[in-house]
């Protein structure tokens, strides 16, 4: 363990000297404030009209803005209540508004994150081997598996510190920017799917490039596995980003394609998303498999 | 101890590096010279259980390095400067020693502390320690290496080349150093400054073309080549005659030659220089004979 504790320790500190995390991080950053300039306009539709609707006492009573701007309240009779959807009854819509564009800002960030940090992490290995460090590395007694191990763990060491920095500024920002929001169908959105989506790719990343013998090989690779990056990120974006629905329904508008319309049609099937989770584990497993399979061939040789 | 029996190592493309080389090697110095190409190197990475021999057997204190738990038990024991030494470009040198020291599984913070402090201050580089090593001369990163080679108390050394790139005062500490250190503990020195042998090692091995050509005693070396030294002073020596080295005096040019010149040559008392010259001569002249 002591050995694990200092491998994470001195990889995180070299990682933060050679400014890799740092430059990743604030570039998903930027990625999370340029988008959400983008959606901006688009979203700033959804937050007009109807701001919640409340049942008390049988009656069903309709807060909206209007459009001198002035929010009125008045009870609906039976008849309109009826033909509300469920999922609105009893939810602040400006916050879901707020909280779905923070999740449509997340998502397609997410993208940048995953292109970025493919090249940016495609050299942690191979520049041991450049460094010709390996050499006094094998001759101590330190277990093979035991360094993967401990370059992944560092690597995501770092990208977990880094995502919940960006997670802490990105959130602060969208409360001041747009007033309050849902927490919880945002953190599960960055819980089920950043987190993973980012530790899978930084895995591959990693055990992908450990053969290559210097920094230029290892970053060729890594532009090389981008395409796979974009794919694993778009099965993700299609089975994980909706995952806010398991809170309100609503929290599907705007991922996987959901119109507001048929958002009462749709609920997300929690099988999708632990299905998606349990073929990560097999994706890990095998990337392992690979990565340690050539750790052997190599000290074979 | 560590025993060597009939090792080969033939690497890919049938390179072969060794050739049923077989060896012992008590606790002290050990010196071990060869020009290049002859195998030292393999035969070092071998003992520090980096490479796989192709056949053979090596055990040291005991353990057959042809195992894991061998391996790992040496690689316990064992401090190690290669000969092409990488450092960490952003840690500064009190950082990698700790890296190293972590690895080499010093779990106790305190002892790292103190170990690291000393070592620093042996290879006299406390005043540095806080810089990154990117900024380091050559001969200070060779100084790193070594104090990262005595971590842990290492029970066997092995140091390639260690002396490299050291300036001359650098290189008469470093060999002291060794030699203080070599009272308990196995040091095996391969080097081509054969002048780091003669001052240090007790033992040494000359090796060629992956085999030991010679084992012995510095003093047998040197043996080998007395009556077949010569200086000559002024005339330039036949081409058949193994020119040692050329000092520019003041009555003319003086040459050190290995065979017999005749004529106004005078007999020289060989060094350890000789002594190897002379083995290596004698041994291409056989090769050739064969």
């Amino acid at each position: 363990m002591n050995q694990l504790r200092g491998i994470i320790r001195y990889e995180l500190l070299m990682s933060w000297r050679r400014r890799a995390l740092p430059m990743l991080m604030l570039t998903f950053l930027a990625a999370l404030v340029l988008i959400g300039l983008m959606i901006e306009q688009v979203s700033a539709t959804v937050d007009r009209g109807v701001i919640s609707v409340q049942v008390q006492d049988g009656v069903t009573t309709i807060t909206q803005r209007i459009e001198d701007g002035s929010i009125i309240e008045e009870p609906l009779d039976a008849e309109a209540a009826s033909r509300l959807p469920p999922w609105m009854i009893g939810l602040d819509l400006s916050q879901a508004a707020n909280t779905i564009r923070g999740i449509n800002v997340l998502i397609p960030a997410l993208m940048v994150l995953v292109v970025g940090s493919i090249p940016l992490l495609s050299d942690v290995i191979p520049l041991d081997r450049q460094y010709r460090i390996r050499e006094l590395l094998d001759a101590t007694p330190l277990h093979r598996s035991l360094y993967l191990i401990g370059k992944v763990l560092s690597v995501w060491v770092g990208l977990l510190i880094g995502l919940a920095l960006c997670f802490g500024i990105f959130q602060s920002v969208l409360y001041l920017r747009y007033g309050a929001y849902d927490l919880l169908p945002l953190l599960l959105d960055w819980l089920v799917f950043a987190i993973p989506l980012t530790l899978m790719t930084s895995f591959g990343t990693l055990l992908f490039t450990s053969w290559a013998g210097t920094r230029r090989v290892g970053l060729l690779v890594g532009i090389g596995l981008i395409p796979v990056g974009v794919y694993l990120y778009f099965v993700s974006a299609m089975t994980l980003s909706g995952v806010g629905r398991l809170v309100n329904p609503v929290y599907g508008f705007g991922t996987m394609g959901a119109s507001l319309n048929g958002i009462n049609d749709q609920t997300i099937a929690l099988e999708s998303v632990i299905g998606m989770l349990l073929i990560y584990a097999v994706a890990f497993a095998a990337v392992w498999m690979f990565g340690w399979g050539v750790a052997r061939w190599r000290e074979a040789r | 101890m560590i025993e060597i029996e009939n090792l080969s190592k033939t690497y890919r493309g049938g390179v072969k590096a060794l050739s049923n080389l077989t060896l012992n090697i008590d606790t002290g110095m050990f010196g071990l010279v060869g020009p290049n190409g002859a195998g030292k190197t393999t035969l070092m990475r071998i003992l520090a259980g980096l490479l796989r021999p192709s056949g053979g057997r090596v055990t040291a204190f005991g353990h057959d390095l042809a195992t894991y738990a061998g391996r790992h038990t040496v690689k316990m024991n064992l401090g190690y400067l290669p000969q092409e030494l990488g450092l960490y470009p952003n840690l500064n040198a009190y950082e990698f020693l700790d890296y190293m020291a972590i690895l080499k599984g010093i779990t106790d913070a305190g002892e790292r502390k103190r170990q690291i402090g000393n070592l620093l201050e042996t290879v006299r580089l406390t005043d540095s320690a806080k810089r990154p090593l990117k900024t380091y001369s050559g001969g200070m990163k060779r100084r790193i290496g070594i104090a990262q080679a005595l971590l842990g108390h290492p029970r066997l050394l092995i140091v390639d080349e260690p002396t490299a790139g050291l300036d001359p005062e650098e290189r008469v500490r470093f060999r002291n150093l060794l030699a203080d250190m070599a009272v308990e503990r196995t040091i095996i020195l391969s080097t081509h400054i054969v002048e780091d042998i003669s001052q240090s090692c007790n033992d040494l091995a000359v090796m060629r073309a992956g085999t030991v050509v010679f084992r012995g005693a510095p003093a047998d070396l040197i043996q080998r080549a007395r009556g077949h030294v010569w200086t000559l002073t002024g005339q330039r020596p036949a081409e058949s005659l193994t020119l040692v080295s050329t000092l520019h005096l003041q009555q003319g040019v003086q040459y050190r030659v290995l065979g017999d010149p005749g004529g106004d040559a005078l007999p020289a008392e060989p060094t350890l220089e000789d002594g190897y010259m002379w083995l290596m001569q004698s041994a291409e002249l056989s090769k050739t004979a064969k």
